[in-house]
């Protein structure tokens, strides 16, 4: 089974709000998928439904070739899925919450001992365990609805904003955990996320869902090669005074244009700060580079940029 | 069709212990019953041996404390935002729902059971009709169970706690009193007379009082098994519907 | 929507058989219970069978109720009830009475002159 999950024409209504608008989605085996997209697009709504939490409206969602709405038992065995806001029963303790969810999922015994102690492990809980949840950090408690997910090894992940209020060395942890599920294999994750980032650092495929439907998808680096600094050239020059830098530049084969980004004075030469944009997002670099050679102009950096993903976020959900 | 029945059951029965709540219910209503026995039933100038004061303070006693019990059954789940954790684990709709009423009901009986001094005082100071008092006890965890369906409906049905309260307060002061004048006032005027006496017979102070004279009839215990049934059975398609929102 | 329609289908169909239920309940499991009492209150002992088979003659009981009066106590309509199930011979007497040939009258005579209503 490499269709993991497929859904064909998933609708959800709220009266007269289209939430979700006929969305075909399918991944596949061994993808780590970007869910993107401005709030209220859809991204929690659409994985309530493969979840099985809300009924959609029309359309179906199938999860290791079992349809939600027919077969939910099903479905829930093989999901493995972190809530908005990872709600939990707060006045439990993680312990003992892990051993309900273990429970539920069919572990006992020792096969249960093994898969809470290993959840543990990977969501580092162990300085916490035996305090209530309530007590807990915002950071501690998505990790514990992190290991609630990942307690059964289960074929699909689902993830709704899974580094959420964490700080920049828990949104690491959280990052590499993912990526080591991804690679033991077999396994299809979904996880949605404003951070663009996150996209880059650990999905293999982006989509960008605006207003219910799919606008965009892709790989995050064909993602990224849309934005229009995809390949462009960041420079800081000191050229003789006088010299026209922008014109000569916007000059060159495959120069779109030049971007001021402000002169400072001072000293012998100003510094000229500007970005040379590409057309198509084709290199330009050698080009750029050869031309500030020939004609001697003083280099503070040159830098190529891939692109910026809130760039193309923006360009393609029209914000 | 239960998958799961055994985890929530003893997730939410080892609930009730973790929070002061259910010790602070507990001490209220052994208090309560024994305030109704001993001063407002005045059972030591009665001089009789019998349990009749301590059981007719039960229904009232239930009245108030069991929408107490039964109004975080799933009014919680859904303000906390659990139910989307609860919803999306395999556990059958049925094993959750049947779960946390058993659960409930576990806890009441408990609380039931610890009145058992009263029963030890009554022996050593009469001789009392055991059968009588334990047809008693059995009437009074039957009719629990149906005032805990009730305010599982009433708790699945709204996001508030203090809703829940009050409609199961309502429903179950109802259903009480289903017998009697203010209730039956209220549908003499239009209902037919046929219909009328029929919801008499849905009370559940009749009920548990027949119960409690030391018989136990089929049919009281197929009253109260319904009202369990379809209360349970209410609240299961309640939960469903409201997974459209 | 359909799926509200099918909520409140079900929702109904459950009020109908709880009201089935018990009415059903009621006439058909008239006679089943046990009695519990320690003294066997609700069954006939074998001193009164025996006393009851030594009379020859048939005995007949009349049972008068008025259910106008008793309009607020439901308790004692039940109590009733239970008295004309025991005529009857669906109790813990069996059918022990009915061979006494009991007649019974549930409804108040017409020469009582009680206020009606």
């Amino acid at each position: 089974m490499s269709e993991m999950i497929v859904t064909a024409g998933l609708t959800k209504r709220f009266g007269s709000i289209t939430a979700v608008d006929r969305l075909d989605l399918t991944v596949q085996t061994g993808e780590v998928l970007g869910f993107l997209g401005p709030n209220g697009a859809g991204k929690s709504t659409t994985m309530k439904m493969v979840t099985g939490f809300l009924s959609p409206t029309s359309g179906t969602a199938r999860v290791c070739g079992h349809e939600v709405v027919a077969e939910p038992l099903k479905v829930k065995e093989r999901i493995g899925y972190l809530p908005e806001g990872a709600p939990l029963y707060s006045d439990m303790t993680p312990r003992a919450f892990l051993g309900f969810i273990a429970e539920v999922r069919g572990l006992s015994g020792t096969a249960k001992r093994k898969a809470v102690d290993r959840a543990i492990e990977q969501t580092q809980l162990e300085g916490v365990l035996h305090q209530p949840i309530e007590t807990l950090s915002k950071g501690f408690k998505r990790r514990v609805g992190l290991a609630q997910a990942i307690l059964h090894d289960p074929s699909v992940l689902i993830l709704d904003e899974p580094t959420d209020g964490l700080d920049p060395n828990q949104k690491h942890q959280v990052r590499r955990l993912i990526r080591e599920m991804a690679a033991a294999g077999g396994k299809s994750i979904v996880l949605s996320t404003h951070i663009l980032e996150e996209v880059d650092a650990v999905c293999t495929r982006a989509v960008i869902i605006a207003k219910g439907r799919v606008v965009s998808d892709g790989t995050p680096a064909s993602l990224v090669a849309k934005s229009k600094y995809h390949n462009s050239v960041s420079l800081g020059l000191r050229p003789p005074a006088g010299t026209m830098v922008f014109d000569e530049l916007a000059r060159l084969a495959g120069v779109a244009a030049v971007e001021d980004n402000g002169t400072i004075e001072g000293g012998e030469r100003p510094l000229v700060r500007c970005t040379v944009m590409a057309v198509g997002g084709r290199p330009i670099q050698e080009a750029v580079a050869k031309h500030i050679g020939q004609r001697g102009w003083g280099v503070e950096w040159m830098h190529t940029q891939a692109g910026r993903l809130d760039d193309v976020f923006r360009q393609i959900t029209g914000g | 069709m239960l998958r799961g029945l055994r985890a929530v059951f003893l997730r939410e029965l080892t609930g009730y212990f973790i929070t002061p709540v259910a010790y602070v219910f507990i001490v209220i209503f052994l208090v309560m019953a024994g305030v109704f026995t001993f001063q407002l039933g005045r059972w030591f100038q009665a001089e009789q041996a019998d349990l009749r004061a301590f059981f007719d303070a039960h229904p009232w006693l239930y009245l108030f404390l069991i929408p107490a019990l039964s109004m975080r059954l799933w009014a919680e789940e859904r303000k906390s935002g659990t139910i989307e954790l609860l919803l999306t684990l395999p556990v059958s709709r049925s094993a959750a729902v049947i779960g946390k009423f058993l659960a409930a009901w576990a806890f009441a009986v408990l609380a039931l059971t610890l009145t058992f001094p009263v029963w030890i005082t009554v022996n050593y100071l009469g001789n009392p009709d055991n059968g009588v008092i334990l047809a008693s006890y059995l009437g009074s965890a039957l009719m629990a169970g149906g005032f805990l369906a009730v305010g599982s409906l009433m708790s699945a049905i709204t996001n508030s706690q203090v809703i829940a309260f009050i409609l199961s307060l309502v429903a179950c002061f109802a259903f009480l009193l289903a017998g009697y004048s203010p209730v039956l006032e209220f549908f003499q005027g239009w209902a037919p007379q046929g219909i009328v006496d029929a919801i008499a017979g849905f009370s559940f102070l009749t009920h548990f009082q027949t119960i409690s004279r030391g018989e136990l009839a089929a049919r009281d215990l197929v009253f109260f098994g319904s009202v369990i049934g379809v209360f349970l059975g209410a609240t299961g398609v309640v939960i469903e519907m409201k997974k459209g929102q | 929507m359909s799926k509200r329609l099918l909520g409140a289908g079900t929702l109904a169909a459950l009020l109908v058989l709880f009201f089935a239920i018990n009415i059903l309940s009621n006439t058909a499991l008239r006679g089943a219970r046990i009695d519990l009492t320690q003294d066997k209150l609700y069954t006939l002992s074998e001193g009164a069978r025996a006393i009851a088979r030594g009379i020859d003659e048939p005995i007949s009981l009349t049972f008068y109720f008025s259910r106008s009066l008793a309009v607020d106590r439901p308790d004692l309509r039940g109590r009733a009830a239970r008295v004309q199930e025991a005529l009857e011979g669906r109790s813990g007497f069996g059918s022990f009475i009915p061979s006494l040939s009991a007649r019974r009258r549930s409804r108040p005579p017409r020469r009582a002159s009680r206020a009606s209503p």
